[in-house]
């Protein structure tokens, strides 16, 4: 690989990183678990407090923490349901979860394109 | 210029994708274990209807509106569980196509567009019924044939690996589907009773089979 290149190549990565950097700008996205239960939330709509156990492994007590701090920041929203089995706790994407988790898809698909470049290279 | 912690950072977002994506193949298990379910009773209910035509208006039996207006209503009430069910496939598809590539998504189906389908799948029957007579239904089951190639496709683009319940499905239903045309033509209705009895006994495993197995989807690469 020449120098014009390589540079083109770092060039081609450090646009997403910028972007991702921009997307952390908002500390409450500052953590792998919030933004894991945003992209999952964002697939799914809502899913119930269980499930999103299962999804980032984390204690009922670090979830629920997570959950207010995205309930507050304005990306999900929390409800609970009276079902047979007792009150459940839903949690629902919203616009600006929504939002975020495009901004999310972008960058990593721009991650892998130049990832995929590079090694191509 | 990226760093060292960019680059940290950068497998880290992937690792987050991927993780959803894992987790998306525990919840589309189970919605394809109720999505059997469903179409099992539906094909149950196919069974039932001439028995409770005959039960509740005997005079009806001959005519075939009243077959037509309960495959039509249970076809539409097992579409919309169906839709319901998956919703979220396209967004999944959007996903994996944005972490690992591959062929490009396709717009997701609006409400319209799935009542659109449920009405052709169900002129497939009428039309060539009205047309040939009973020997026209075969039209509609080689028509059918469509599902299996869709779920096929639904399933390869939202698994990593092939579920094994499957590939039963796919198979007794199109196996159904074409003994179903055969028994048409050949005037011996035995036999497509007895296929679709089989194939909703297969479907039933199949329900339980994907459900019961999915949480193995549960264990991530990355623990």
């Amino acid at each position: 690989m020449n120098s014009e290149e390589e540079e083109f190549t770092l060039q081609d990565k450090s646009a997403p990183i910028r972007e991702l950097a921009e997307l952390f700008d908002d500390s409450i996205m500052k953590s792998s678990t919030r933004l894991l239960i945003v992209v999952s939330l964002s697939v799914n709509k809502r899913m119930v407090f269980t499930d999103l156990l299962k999804l980032t492994g984390v204690g009922k007590g670090s979830l629920s923490n997570h959950l207010q701090r995205l309930s507050a920041g304005g990306y999900i929203r929390l409800r609970v349901t009276p079902t047979l089995r007792g009150p459940r706790t839903v949690a629902e994407i919203t616009r600006k979860g929504l939002d975020t988790y495009q901004k999310y898809l972008g960058i990593i698909e721009k991650i892998r394109n130049s990832d995929e470049s590079s090694s191509f290279k | 210029m990226p760093t060292e912690d960019d680059e940290v950072l950068a497998r880290e977002m992937l690792q987050i994708g991927r993780r959803a994506l894992r987790f998306e193949e525990y919840v589309l298990r189970r919605a394809w274990g109720v999505y059997y379910a469903v179409w099992a009773l539906f094909f149950s209910v196919l069974f039932i209807i001439p028995s409770v035509i005959g039960l509740v208006a005997p005079s009806l039996t001959d005519s075939p509106y009243p077959y037509f207006l309960g495959y039509g209503v249970a076809g539409g009430l097992a579409g919309w569980a169906t839709y319901l069910n998956f919703e979220k496939v396209y967004r999944t598809i959007r996903l994996r196509r944005a972490l690992l590539g591959g062929t490009q998504a396709r717009r997701s189906l609006k409400i319209g567009g799935w009542i659109l389908i449920g009405v052709s799948n169900f002129l497939l029957f009428l039309v060539p019924y009205y047309l040939l007579g009973f020997k026209g239904l075969s039209v509609g089951y080689l028509g059918l044939l469509y599902v299996g190639v869709w779920i096929y496709t639904a399933l390869r683009r939202t698994f990593t690996d092939f579920p094994l319940e499957g590939v039963l499905a796919i198979a007794s239903f199109a196996s159904s589907c074409l003994l179903s045309i055969y028994s048409i033509l050949e005037g011996d209705y035995l036999i497509t009773e007895t296929s679709w009895l089989l194939t909703i006994l297969v479907w039933v495993f199949c329900a339980f089979y994907a459900l019961y197995h999915a949480p193995e989807m549960l264990v991530y690469d990355d623990e």
